[in-house]
C-alpha cells in the first residue's frame, strides 16, 4: 500500500479540532437552541464528556494492537470477510457524513452568499478542490489543516471580540434552559457531534503510536469542546433563545451585526473566509478517510485513480435531499442525534470481540 | 517529537555518521583537484559493441541518432570531484588512502559505504573496465534511486546499486563515452605525433584560437607547450614559462631518459603544475585556460595552471539590494564567488567539490557545504542529481535550478537563487547545500523552505525590533501583492455589501465612465502594469527605472482622464505592484504575480468563495511541495522545533538552533551563554 | 502532463472570464439608502425608497474635479414611492421601470408610519425583512409620526456629505443625548419575540417650524421640563426639517405609546445606556432660572428584583457624579454646605423623571426599562420563566429608585460673588 506518510501532534490536533468543531459555524446551533434553549453551552460539554467516554474505547482497541489501523485490527478480529463489511459500512457512513456536510454547506453558502448560483456549480467548485486535496494526500491535508487553523483562530477570535458589542450576558438566564433532564438527554445524544474522532482509528498508522493517540485524541476532544462550547456561549449572548433557534446560520448573523460605525463594519468576509477553509478541511478529511477505508478493502494500493469516482459518488449523494429543511431538520438532525450509533458503537463491539477471541496485536517494536 | 521527525525526514541525525570524508580537500584550490587525478579512462577495447544494446533506451537512442546526425563531438564531463581522491593513479597512493580511511574509522557505516565504492573501482580496475565513479545512471535506476532516496534503507540500496551498476558498467560506460572515446589517446613519446594529434582534436589550423607554440628546452630537447588564446594569462608563459625552459643551463645536472620529472621539480616556476597522461583529461584542461607542455620522449605531459581571462570586477547587489549588510554581489566567475563565499566562512570544514555539469561546454559547478554541520544525505542527494544530468549545455545557475529541483510543474521556487555572498555564507552555516555555478552571478542553495525565500540577510542584520517590523511590513505586501486584486473582484463583482458604504459611492462614481465590464478593466490595468514593469528591465540604458514610473504615472492619469479605467482601480493595482517589489526573492515575486492572475479567475468566477477554492488550492500544493525532502512551509506546517525566526524575529542571540528540519550535525549556533558577559555582570 | 493541463485551463477558463451567476457590475444596482413602509391606498402598503444618486450632481463635464472629491457633493435623491402588497412585489414592480436593480445592501434607514406601527402589522411586514438576504440586521428602524413618503422626502444629507453618513452620525447621537432610542432591525426582530422585554423603537417626525411661535407675550412662569417634547414638537426652525426625538414603545408587535425626549432619557439612564448627559434642573433657590449639570454615570446601574410577593418589587439604584455647567442665580450653591442642596434637587428631580415614566409604561403594559431580563435570573429554567410571563407581571410591579448624585467639580468659577450695581450688592 502506498505510503500515507506521517504526521505530527500538532497537525493531527489541527486536522481533528477542524473537521469536529468546524459545524458550529453552520446550522447546529440554532437547532441545539431550538433543542435545549440558552443551556446549550454546557449541553456541549456534557456531549463531549461522552465521546471522551466512547473514544476511551477506540483507545483501548488501539493500545491492544499498537502500530495498527482500525480496518487492520478488524481484518484481524472480524475476519476479512465480517470486517469488509463492517468497513464498508463505516465507510459509507463517513462518505455520507460528507455528503450531507457539502450539502449544508452549499445550502448555506447559496442562502448567504451566492443565492443566484446553482448548487452544483458551488459543490463543484468544492469537489475540485478536495479532489487537489486528496491527491496530494493527506499528510497534506494535515498539513493545511495545521497551517489554516492560524487564520481560523485569528479570524474567530476577531469576530467573537468585535461581536462583544452585542453581548447581552442575562441572556443566559435562566440557567437551566429546558431543564437539566433534557439538557442531559440530549447532550448524551449529540456526542456524534463530536463523532469524527473515531477517524483518528482510521489514521492511526500516520501517527507515532498509541501513547500520542491518546493524547492527540483527548486534547482534540477537550479544545473541540471549549470551543464549541465557546461559540455557543457569544451566540446566546448575542441572540436570544427566541430568535436564535430560528437563524440559519447563526455565527454568520453574528458577524454581520458587527458594527464599529463607518469603515468597522461588515464583517462577514472573515467569517466567510472561516466557513470555506474550515470546510475544505472537514469534508476532504471525511472523504479521505473513507477513501482510506474503502482502499483497504478492496486491497487497492493506489488511492489516485479512485479518488475522482468517488468524488462522483459524493456528489451524487449530496444531491438526495430535497431541500435545505430536509438537510438540516433531516439528515443532520440524524447525523448528531444517532450517528453515535455509526461513530462509538462499531469499536466496542470490535473491542468486545477481540477480548472474547482473545486477539492481540504484536508488540510496540514491531 | 524527535522521533516523529525522524520519520518525517529522510535525512539520518547527525550522530549517526559522525565521520569526516578522508578525501577531505581543504587545501582544496581548483587547481588540486586535478592533482593526482586517478585516471577513469575508458577501456578502449570495451567500445564498439554498444551500438544494438543502447536501442533499447529511449533516451540513448535519441542521443545516438543525433550524434550521428549531427555530429557534435562530446567530451565527457570530468569528474573532477573524485579526482582529489588520490595523487595520481598509482596503487602506493590508494593504499595510502585506504589506510587513512581504516584509521578514521573503521566501523563506521558511512567509511563502509565509502569503501565499498572504492573496492568496487579497485576490482573493476582489475577487470580491466576503468570505473568512473559518475557514472551516469540509466534513466530507470534514476527514478529508483529517487522513489528510495527518502528511506533509511538508502545505504544497502547504494551498494546493491553499485553491484548492479557494475554489471550494467559496461553498457552504461560505453554510450557515456562512446564520443570520448577519439580523445581517449595517451600521450605519445614524440612530440610530432603529439602535435599531429592536437592539430587533429583542435582542427588547426581552420580553429585559430588554440596556440601550439614549439620551442626547444635548452637546445637540447624539443617541446610545445598548448594554450588557447585569451584563456590564459600572457605573463605566466611570457616570464615564467618559456625563459626558464630556453633557458641554455635549464637541464644542467639532468642526464638521460624522460626530463618531465627534472623539470617540474626544477625548472618551471609555476605555482601549479600536474602531470598528466591521456588526451581524454587534458583537452578539458586546455578549454578551460589552462596551459600545457609536451616534451619530447615523455608519454606524459604537463599541465600548468595560467588562467587569466578577462572578468567582471565584484559589484553591489542588483535584485537584492539590502541598506544594512554587505553590499558584495557574486560575479560571473566561479573561482571569484568561492573566494567571496570561503573569505567569510573562514573554516577548514567548509568542503568544495567541483564537478563538470554540461557536456558540450564543460560548465564547472561547486558543490560548497561545511562538512562539520551538514548532513551528509543531503549532500549526498544534491551530488547524486548533479551527477545525474546528461546535458550539452547549461549557461548557469539559472539552467541548474531548473534541472535539479524536485517539482517542475510547481509555480514556487524550490531551490534558492541569490546573488550575495553573505546569504550563502548563512545558509551553509544553517546545514544547506549550495552550489555555484560558471556563467550567472547567483549561487543555488538547498533544500530551502519558504521562509527562506522570504527573509532578506538584512533582518539578521538589523536590531530584532527592526528586523521584525520590516518582516511584517514584507508580508503584507506579498499577501496584499498576491490577493489584493483577487480580493477586490470578489467584493465589486459579488460582495457589494460588504464594501462600506462611503467607499462603495466613490467607487460607483469612479466607475461610471468606465466602458468596460470590471473585469476586462482590471486585466487591462494589470497587464499594463506587467508590460511597464517587463519594459522596464528590457529598455537600454539609465531610461529604464525612468521610463517605468514616468510610464505608470503618465499611463494611469491619462488612461482615468480619457475613461478608460476608474482610479480608485489604479490605486488597487499600483498597490498590488508595490506589494510584490517587497517580496525579496526574485522567484517568488514572479510566482506570486502569476498566482495572482489565477486568482483574479477565480474570483471573477466565484467571489470570496472562489478566492478561498483558489487559495485553497494553492496553500495545497505549496504545502505538498518539498524541496530536496523538506516540506516548503516546514516550521509551521509541518510544526517543527524552531527559533523565534519566521515572521516575528527574536533577539540575535535566542537564534540557537539550527534549522529542525535539517538534521544537521551540529544542531546548536551558538554556546549555552552565547552571551557570557551577560553572567559575568550580573 | 502538459496536455492535460492545458486541456484543464481551457475547460476552466469561460467560467472565470464570464464570472457567474452571482456576478454583477457594481453600477448594475440602485442602492436603497431608506425604506418607507405605510399602510397604502390602492394596495396593502405603501413603500417609497430613497435612491441616492452618487456623485451626479457635479455634471459630467468637469469629470475630473468630481473624481477628486468623491461623494463630498450634495447628492441628489431619487424618491419613487408606490403601493403593492409586500416589498418584493413593490422591488419587482420597481425594477422593471427602471434601468438599474434596486439593492437593499446599503439600506441605512427602514421608516414604518405610525399608523402602520398602531394596527399590529409589524409581524406582518417588518419581521420578515431579516429573511431577506439583502437587508442586514444592523438596519436602523424608525417609526414616524407623518407620511414615510414625505418623511424620507425631507431626509436629507448634511452639506458635503453621503446620506449614509449622515443616518449613521444621526442615529449615534442615541447614545450621546438619551433623547431618543437607536434601535436597528435586528433589535426589532429580536425584541417582539422577548420574553424579557418590550420593544422600544424611535420616534421620527418632521418639524413643520409652526412650534416656535413669535407671537403671545414671552414666556413666564416655572422653566419646564427640557426636552419633554414628541417629535416634530420642539421649537425651532432651520437646519434639517426631520427630528428624530422620544420613542415608541410596543407590546408584542403593537404600538402602545410614545415617550418624550425626556422620558427616554430617563429610561437610558436606568437601562444603563446614557452614560454622559446634560441635565437641567430648577434652582431650587429661585424657581425661575435653571442650574444646568454635566452628569457622567459613576456606577452602572443596580437592579434588584423581589418577585416573592404578589407585586414584583423592583428597586433601582444609581449613581453619577458631576459638574456644574452655571449657576444662573448666582447663588454661592459652591459652599460645601450648600452643595447638598443641589444633589438634592438633582436626586429628587431624577427619581420623579424616572417614576413618571415607569407609570407611564406600566400604563402601557411595556418593560421598555429592561427589567425582565434581571428578573429571569431568578429562574432555573425556560418553561417556569415562560409561565410566570413577566410581561404581563411588570404591569402590577412597583419601583423604588434610589440616586446618589456628588457634585464633583464646580467648573471654572470656584464660586460666585453677587453682582454690584448702583444698588449696592444684591
Amino acid at each position: 500500500m502506498l505510503k500515507e506518510g506521517k504526521f505530527g501532534y500538532h497537525e493531527a490536533i489541527s486536522l481533528l479540532l477542524i473537521t469536529i468543531a468546524i459545524n458550529v459555524f453552520f446550522t447546529s446551533p440554532a437547532v441545539v437552541v431550538q433543542i435545549v434553549g440558552n443551556a446549550g453551552w454546557y449541553m456541549t460539554l456534557v456531549s463531549m464528556l461522552t465521546a471522551i467516554f466512547a473514544f476511551m474505547f477506540l483507545y483501548l482497541l488501539l493500545k491492544r494492537f499498537p502500530n495498527k489501523n482500525i480496518m487492520e485490527i478488524a481484518d484481524l478480529v472480524l475476519g476479512k470477510w465480517v470486517s469488509a463489511v463492517f468497513l464498508l459500512l463505516f465507510g459509507s457512513f463517513l462518505l455520507w457524513t460528507a455528503s450531507i456536510n457539502i450539502r449544508e454547506f452549499t445550502e448555506v453558502l447559496k442562502i448567504y452568499v451566492l443565492p443566484k448560483s446553482p448548487p452544483s456549480f458551488i459543490m463543484i467548485l468544492f469537489l475540485i478542490t478536495i479532489i487537489v486535496l486528496s491527491f496530494l494526500g493527506l499528510e497534506t491535508i494535515a498539513r493545511f489543516a495545521k497551517f489554516i487553523i492560524y487564520i481560523l483562530g485569528a479570524g474567530f477570535v476577531l469576530v467573537v471580540i468585535l461581536s462583544s458589542q452585542n453581548f447581552e450576558i442575562r441572556n443566559l438566564f435562566p440557567l437551566l434552559g429546558y431543564g437539566l433532564d433534557k439538557t442531559l438527554i440530549h447532550g448524551l445524544l449529540r456526542s456524534s457531534f463530536y463523532g469524527e474522532i473515531v477517524i483518528i482509528g482510521v489514521i492511526a498508522s500516520s501517527l507515532q503510536g498509541y501513547k500520542e493517540i491518546k493524547r492527540i485524541g483527548f486534547s482534540t476532544l477537550l479544545l473541540a469542546g471549549f470551543f464549541t462550547s465557546f461559540s455557543l456561549l457569544v451566540f446566546i449572548f448575542v441572540f436570544p433563545y427566541t430568535v436564535g433557534q430560528e437563524i440559519t446560520s447563526p455565527m454568520y448573523e453574528m458577524a454581520a451585526l458587527i458594527n464599529y460605525g463607518g469603515f468597522m463594519q461588515r464583517m462577514e468576509p472573515l467569517f466567510l473566509f472561516l466557513w470555506n477553509f474550515g470546510s475544505f478541511v472537514e469534508i476532504s478529511f471525511l472523504f479521505y478517510a473513507s477513501l482510506m477505508i474503502y482502499c483497504h478493502i478492496f486491497r487497492i494500493d493506489d488511492k489516485r485513480p479512485i479518488i475522482l469516482p468517488m468524488v462522483t459518488t459524493l456528489y451524487g449523494l449530496s444531491l438526495i435531499p430535497k431541500s435545505i429543511i430536509d438537510v438540516i431538520s433531516g439528515f443532520v438532525q440524524t447525523l448528531r442525534s444517532w450517528g453515535w450509533i455509526f461513530y462509538y458503537i462499531p469499536n466496542v463491539i470490535i473491542l468486545i470481540i477481540a477480548l472474547i477471541r482473545k486477539k492481540k496485536g504484536e508488540s510496540q517494536n514491531v | 517529537m524527535l522521533e516523529e521527525l525522524k520519520k518525517l525526514f529522510v535525512y539520518r541525525k547527525p550522530s549517526e555518521h559522525g565521520f569526516r570524508f578522508p578525501e577531505d580537500p581543504r587545501e582544496s584550490e581548483l587547481w588540486s583537484s586535478y592533482r593526482g587525478k586517478k585516471s577513469n579512462l575508458q577501456d578502449n577495447s570495451e567500445m564498439g559493441n554498444n551500438s544494438q544494446n543502447n536501442k533499447e533506451n529511449r533516451e540513448d537512442t535519441k542521443r545516438n541518432k543525433r550524434n550521428k546526425e549531427e555530429q557534435i563531438r562530446i567530451i565527457k564531463p570530468m569528474p573532477i570531484n573524485e579526482l582529489v581522491v588520490g595523487r595520481g593513479n598509482t596503487e602506493e597512493s590508494r593504499e595510502k588512502n585506504k589506510d587513512m580511511k581504516k584509521n578514521d574509522n573503521a566501523e563506521d557505516s558511512k567509511t563502509e559505504d565509502e569503501k565499498n565504492d572504492k573496492e568496487n573501482n579497485t576490482e573493476s580496475d582489475k577487470e580491466g573496465v576503468k570505473e568512473s565513479i559518475k557514472v551516469e545512471n540509466t534513466w530507470k535506476e534514476k527514478e529508483h534511486n529517487k522513489q528510495e532516496s527518502g528511506s533509511r534503507s538508502d545505504k544497502n540500496q547504494k551498494k546493491e546499486n553499485s553491484k548492479s551498476r557494475k554489471k550494467e558498467e559496461g553498457k552504461d560506460n560505453n554510450q557515456n563515452n562512446m564520443h570520448n572515446d577519439e580523445h581517449d589517446i595517451h600521450v605519445s613519446r614524440s612530440i610530432e605525433e603529439n602535435i599531429n594529434i592536437l592539430r587533429d582534436i583542435f582542427n588547426l589550423p581552420v580553429n585559430q584560437d588554440v596556440i601550439i607554440r614549439e620551442f626547444i628546452i635548452a637546445r637540447r630537447i624539443k617541446a610545445c607547450i598548448v594554450f588557447i588564446d585569451g584563456m590564459i594569462d600572457k605573463n605566466i608563459i611570457i616570464e615564467f614559462t618559456l625563459p626558464q625552459l630556453m633557458n641554455p643551463c635549464a637541464l644542467e645536472g639532468f642526464e638521460t631518459g624522460c626530463p618531465i620529472d627534472f623539470l617540474e621539480k626544477n625548472v618551471l616556476s609555476i605555482h601549479q603544475v600536474v602531470r598528466m597522461d591521456n588526451y581524454k583529461s587534458v583537452i578539458p584542461q586546455i578549454l578551460s585556460g589552462l596551459t600545457v607542455v609536451f616534451i619530447d620522449g615523455c608519454d606524459e605531459c604537463l599541465v600548468m595552471e595560467s588562467r587569466g581571462f578577462e572578468k567582471r570586477d565584484i559589484s553591489v547587489p542588483s535584485t537584492e539590494t539590502v541598506i544594512n549588510g554587505s553590499q558584495e554581489a557574486f560575479t560571473e566567475n566561479l573561482r571569484t564567488n568561492i573566494t567571496l563565499i570561503r573569505r567569510i566562512v573562514k573554516n577548514e570544514s567548509l568542503i568544495t567539490e567541483f564537478m563538470i555539469i554540461s557536456k558540450t561546454n564543460n560548465i564547472l559547478a561547486a558543490l560548497l557545504y561545511i562538512d562539520d554541520i551538514t548532513n551528509k544525505r543531503i549532500v549526498e542527494e544534491v551530488k547524486r542529481r548533479v551527477e545525474g544530468l546528461d546535458i550539452d549545455y547549461i549557461a548557469g545557475s539559472g539552467m541548474l535550478e531548473q534541472l535539479i529541483e524536485d517539482k517542475s510543474l510547481m509555480l514556487f521556487p524550490q531551490i534558492i537563487s541569490t546573488e550575495r555572498p553573505d546569504r550563502v555564507a548563512s545558509f551553509l552555516m544553517d546545514g544547506k547545500v549550495a552550489l555555484v555555478c560558471e556563467g550567472t552571478p547567483f549561487a543555488l542553495a538547498m533544500p530551502i523552505t519558504f521562509f527562506d525565500l522570504f527573509h532578506t540577510s538584512e533582518d539578521s542584520n538589523l536590531r530584532w525590533q527592526y528586523g521584525t517590523f520590516l518582516r511584517i511590513v514584507r508580508l503584507i505586501g506579498t499577501l496584499l501583492s498576491l490577493l489584493l486584486p483577487g480580493l477586490w473582484t470578489a467584493l465589486i463583482l459579488f460582495h457589494q455589501e460588504m464594501i462600506p458604504t462611503s467607499l462603495l459611492s466613490s467607487i460607483v462614481i469612479s466607475r461610471a465612465p468606465v466602458p468596460f465590464q470590471f473585469i476586462i478593466e482590471l486585466l487591462l490595468m494589470e497587464l499594463s502594469f506587467e508590460l511597464i514593469r517587463e519594459g522596464g528591465i528590457r529598455v537600454p540604458g539609465i531610461t529604464g527605472n525612468t521610463l517605468g514610473i514616468i510610464g505608470a504615472l503618465i499611463l494611469g492619469q491619462s488612461a482615468v482622464s480619457a475613461g478608460l479605467v476608474s482610479p480608485s482601480l489604479i490605486i488597487v493595482v499600483a498597490v498590488t505592484g508595490l506589494g510584490s517589489f517587497t517580496i525579496p526573492n526574485y522567484s517568488l515575486a514572479l510566482a506570486v504575480r502569476i498566482a495572482r492572475f489565477i486568482l483574479i479567475g477565480f474570483g471573477a468566477a466565484a467571489g470570496l468563495y472562489g478566492l478561498s477554492v483558489g487559495f485553497t488550492i494553492f496553500c495545497a500544493l505549496a504545502l505538498g511541495m518539498k524541496s530536496f525532502g523538506v516540506p516548503f512551509f516546514t516550521p509551521i506546517a509541518p510544526k517543527t522545533r524552531s527559533n523565534q525566526d519566521r515572521i516575528i524575529r527574536g533577539p540575535f542571540y535566542k537564534q540557537e538552533d539550527r534549522p529542525d528540519y535539517l538534521n544537521t550535525r551540529d544542531e546548536k549556533r551558538m554556546g549555552d551563554s552565547p552571551r557570557r558577559w551577560v553572567k559575568s555582570s550580573r | 502532463m502538459y496536455k492535460r493541463t492545458l486541456i484543464l485551463v481551457s475547460l476552466l477558463l469561460p467560467l472565470f472570464i464570464t464570472g457567474c451567476f452571482d456576478s454583477h457590475e457594481i453600477g448594475d444596482y440602485a442602492y436603497v439608502t431608506a425604506l418607507g413602509i405605510e399602510k397604502g391606498v390602492s394596495n396593502t402598503f405603501r413603500l417609497t425608497f430613497q435612491i441616492p444618486k452618487f456623485g451626479q450632481s457635479g455634471g459630467s463635464s468637469s469629470e475630473e474635479e468630481s473624481g477628486s472629491d468623491g461623494g463630498g457633493k450634495n447628492e441628489e435623491m431619487e424618491i419613487i414611492t408606490l403601493d403593492a402588497s409586500s416589498l418584493l412585489s413593490a422591488v419587482a414592480i420597481t425594477n422593471s421601470n427602471l434601468s438599474k436593480d434596486l439593492n437593499f445592501m446599503h439600506l441605512k434607514l427602514i421608516v414604518i408610519s405610525e399608523e402602520l406601527a398602531m394596527s399590529d402589522m409589524l409581524e406582518e411586514t417588518i419581521a420578515p425583512l431579516t429573511r431577506y438576504r439583502h437587508i442586514r440586521r444592523t438596519t436602523n428602524v424608525i417609526v414616524c409620526k407623518d407620511k414615510t413618503e414625505d418623511f424620507i422626502k425631507e431626509l436629507k444629507p448634511y452639506p458635503g456629505e453621503l446620506i449614509t453618513t449622515t443616518i449613521e452620525e444621526l442615529f449615534e447621537k442615541s447614545g450621546k443625548t438619551g433623547y431618543f432610542h437607536q434601535s436597528t432591525l435586528n433589535d426589532l426582530y429580536c425584541e417582539i419575540k422577548s420574553p424579557y422585554h418590550a420593544l422600544l423603537v424611535a420616534y421620527g417626525s418632521i418639524n413643520k417650524e409652526d412650534n416656535l411661535k413669535s407671537e403671545g407675550g414671552f414666556f413666564k412662569g416655572e422653566s419646564s421640563i427640557p426636552g419633554n417634547y414628541y417629535a416634530g414638537e420642539i421649537p425651532r426652525k432651520g437646519g434639517p426639517k426631520i427630528e428624530l426625538f422620544g420613542s415608541v414603545v410596543f407590546d408584542g408587535d403593537k404600538m402602545v405609546g410614545k415617550l418624550t425626549g425626556f422620558e427616554t432619557q430617563m429610561l437610558h439612564l436606568v437601562r444603563g445606556e446614557l452614560k454622559f448627559g446634560l441635565f437641567t434642573i430648577t434652582d431650587p433657590e429661585k424657581p425661575d432660572v435653571v442650574i444646568p449639570l454635566d452628569i457622567t454615570e459613576f456606577e452602572k446601574p443596580v437592579i434588584k428584583i423581589d418577585l416573592t410577593g404578589e407585586k414584583p418589587k423592583i428597586h433601582v439604584k444609581l449613581k453619577f457624579e458631576g459638574d456644574i455647567v452655571s449657576i444662573q442665580s448666582g447663588i454661592d450653591y459652591e459652599k460645601p454646605e450648600k452643595l447638598p442642596i443641589v444633589e438634592d434637587t438633582f436626586e429628587k428631580n431624577l427619581i420623579k423623571g424616572i417614576k413618571d415614566t415607569f407609570e407611564k409604561c406600566k400604563e402601557m403594559k411595556a418593560d421598555v426599562f429592561d427589567f425582565g431580563t434581571t428578573a429571569a435570573m431568578q429562574f432555573w429554567t425556560i418553561p417556569e420563566w415562560e409561565e410566570y410571563n413577566w410581561l404581563e407581571k411588570f404591569s402590577q410591579s412597583e419601583l423604588e429608585v434610589d440616586v446618589d448624585f456628588t457634585i464633583r467639580r464646580t467648573g471654572r468659577l470656584l464660586q460666585s460673588e453677587s453682582i454690584i450695581s448702583s444698588e449696592g450688592k444684591e
